[in-house]
């Protein structure tokens, strides 16, 4: 059995996912973030169910192809519920998908959630006159402190195997309703089996939908284009406008009918906008919001690995001590633990603080403000401001970057944004920046490695537009009013990310600095590091350094360990100069994706594409990494 | 209010609320030829310069 959650962006559905699935669902608060479809098997009072988080759709006839996925599986995936969340305090606009929805005939429950900010915006709703108007259950919730949510699934419970009655407040004016009919009576006369409702799909194909259209018989589609041209005539304009805003009207009503609006508190949100959104003081504070997190990730960060590195140095000396020194045992028990300590005193440290500051900064609903201010700036190199979001998703993990493209409604926009995303550290490389440039030659470089790289994805931009280029089409984007998010959901999205590191790459890691320990006993090590020596002579690195390379390929973090692995000793400054530290974080930073990202890529750019984003990326490392060489001695000194 | 733009994006503002005949309020623009952000019925919508001069509108005061 199937249970779909859906509703309009931001209405709050991660978040009820995430009250009974138990952290499973990414949530994030703007438009489309859950484009992967999240979904997780729970008990509902001993039934189970597969409940699914879909990506948000503000109405059936979708624009993007995140929208379109959403869709399709409602419309083919035999979903036995629809949970509607609603956002209380957009009731008015809400409704009108919920309208939609109601045509599909699956059974349904309307969760009215948010009712908190409903209430400070003054509107006050009687669930009860909506249930009784819509002939659908509406249950009060407010997801982020979790009211109302155990009510709901009883009464999703309850609705399984009834779908909606007809309702008499949700009727079309005459005429549109007569042309639907007509469309109606026309295709349940076609002999052909249709599995959709009639009446949904006479809907879309009046509102000219392109994918209904294109699947429908050919006699189906000339009979709704004749029907939409009479509508045309009737009201003087297209068909499509008129059904929509009949639907519009609709919800209006229903709205009319079961709120009442009193003077809405006032909102110090506001106050906040004015200084963030601010022609002047918006960047400032946004260069600001930039350099204190980063500040606060490397102070937090190397706090934690000052305290955890010296105990699990501690403990290595402890197992190591009756083993003796030169024997197989000793090789396998000391790479083990230094596969180990890479990950627990090295990566997670710093991975940590920064997937929590990023998901916050997701989660309390700024990054369309930094849309918003950026979008002019972007127009220059041929983007625009929503392009922005998947590419500051990409400083957590270039995966869901690549997926969260599917906002984008253009083909080359997808594919520029899922190409700057990947070239932006994620947290995997922001770590090695910390640990070892920020470490090592202190905070600043590291600020400045994060500067030159945006310096290049913005030429990148500037030359990709350059090759494909396309009149952008502009940035229509919800800027969602500012929410606190709630630490359960937080943390959910940390342990989200954080579960894929210590599930996968930290096995990964200790695997392979086991590789490295074993390889280096029998000098396997060496012909890697001999096939790869052109590389390494090129960027002036030890030639040692040439087997991290490929474990970057990997997982990006794994180049980190490794490379203290091959230089044998921790103390990295000691081995390697001022300028190598740079210029391997920097080849690091650049060079080609890790392998889950090249799969996500394949997935939404094709294998060519693909192919051409990887060669690019591993010639801008390598010039830049050369171009680093040469540049930082004149002012290091060395 | 008028909007003269594709299927796709006129669909796109509309279910935001934007569609001929309602009232929309200016709350601020971006500088670069940023985009405006609009106060349509309560929900804020940023619009992009190129996109905003296709919706066309009277103004009241």
């Amino acid at each position: 059995m199937k249970i779909a959650l859906v509703g309009q962006p931001n209405c709050g559905k991660s978040t009820i996912f995430n009250s009974v699935a138990g952290y499973r669902a990414a949530t994030g608060n703007f438009p489309g973030t859950t484009v992967r479809l999240a979904w997780s098997r729970v008990r509902l009072n001993g039934m189970l169910a597969d409940l699914v988080d879909l990506p948000g759709i503000y109405s059936l006839t979708p624009t993007n192809p995140a929208e379109t996925a959403g869709r399709k599986f409602l419309l083919h995936e035999d979903v036995s519920l629809i949970i509607n969340v609603v956002d209380a305090s957009l009731l008015s606009r809400s409704l009108e998908l919920t309208l939609d929805l109601r045509e599909l005939g699956i059974p349904m429950v309307v969760c009215l959630n948010m009712m908190d900010e409903a209430e400070r915006r003054g509107i006050k709703i009687s669930s009860q006159k909506l249930s009784e108007f819509l002939a659908l259950p509406v249950v009060e919730t407010i997801g982020s402190r979790g009211v109302g949510v155990k009510q709901l699934f009883r009464e999703a419970q309850r609705q399984v195997h009834q779908p909606p009655r007809p309702a008499s407040l949700v009727a079309w004016n005459h005429d549109i309703e007569r042309s639907i009919r007509r469309m109606q009576d026309f295709l349940d006369a076609d002999s052909s089996a249709q599995r959709l409702p009639s009446r949904f799909l006479a809907i879309k194909l009046l509102e000219n939908d392109e994918e209904i259209t294109r699947e429908a018989g050919i006699a189906a589609r000339n009979e709704a284009s004749r029907l939409r041209e009479q509508i045309e005539q009737t009201h003087g304009r297209p068909a499509e406008s008129v059904i929509m805003s009949e639907r519009h009207d609709c919800a209006m009503r229903l709205f009319n009918n079961s709120a009442t609006l009193t003077r809405p508190r006032p909102d110090p949100r506001a106050a906040l906008d004015n200084l963030l959104t601010h022609r002047k003081w918006g960047y400032i504070f946004l260069a600001a919001i930039l350099v204190g997190f980063f500040w606060a990730v490397f102070g937090i960060g190397s706090l934690i690995e000052r305290a955890i590195a010296g105990k699990l140095g501690l403990l290595t000396a402890l197992l190591l001590f009756h083993i003796p020194k030169g024997s197989l045992e000793y090789s396998v028990v000391a790479s083990l633990m230094d596969g180990v300590r890479g990950g627990a005193g090295i990566i997670l440290p710093y991975l940590v603080p920064f997937l929590f500051g990023l998901a916050f900064l997701e989660d309390v609903g700024y990054l369309p403000r930094v849309a918003y201010l950026l979008d002019g700036l972007l127009h220059r190199i041929g983007l625009h401001g929503t392009s922005m979001l998947p590419i500051i998703l990409g400083y957590g993990c270039s995966v869901p970057a690549c997926l969260a493209t599917r906002i984008l409604p253009s083909r080359r926009d997808r594919f520029l944004a899922s190409v700057l995303a990947t070239l932006v550290p994620c947290s995997a490389r922001s770590t090695v920046i910390f640990a070892l440039v920020a470490y090592y030659l202190g905070p600043m470089w590291a600020l400045g490695i994060f500067c030159f790289n945006a310096l290049v994805v913005i030429l990148s931009g500037l030359l990709l537009a350059r090759i494909w280029p396309e009149i952008s089409a502009g940035m229509i984007l919800e800027v969602p009013r500012y929410q606190w998010p709630a630490l359960r959901v937080l943390a959910g999205k940390v342990w989200l990310r954080l579960r894929e590191f210590v599930v996968l790459s930290w096995p990964l890691l200790i695997a392979g600095s086991l590789a490295l320990g074993l390889g280096a006993r029998w000098n396997f090590d060496h012909y890697a590091n001999a096939a790869l020596r052109p590389l390494t002579l090129v960027l002036g690195l030890p030639s040692s350094l040439g087997t991290t390379l490929v474990f970057g390929v990997l997982r990006k973090e794994l180049a980190l360990v490794m490379l203290a692995l091959a230089l044998g000793t921790t103390s990295v400054a000691n081995v390697l100069s001022a300028t190598q530290i740079v210029v391997f974080t920097v080849f690091i930073t650049f060079y080609i994706p890790c392998v889950a990202t090249l799969v996500a890529l394949v997935r939404e750019i094709g294998r060519k594409m693909t192919a051409l984003a990887a060669a690019y990326t591993f010639v801008l490392a390598t010039l830049m990494g050369v171009a680093a060489r040469l540049i930082l001695p004149i002012f290091l000194g060395s | 209010m008028r909007i003269i733009a594709g299927q796709s994006a006129t669909r796109q503002l509309a279910q935001l609320g934007i569609r001929p005949g309602v009232t929309l309020t200016v709350q601020r623009t971006a500088p670069l030829g940023g985009p405006v952000l609009v106060d349509c019925a309560g929900i804020m919508v940023a619009i992009g310069r190129g996109m905003a001069r296709r919706v066309g509108v009277q103004i009241i005061e």
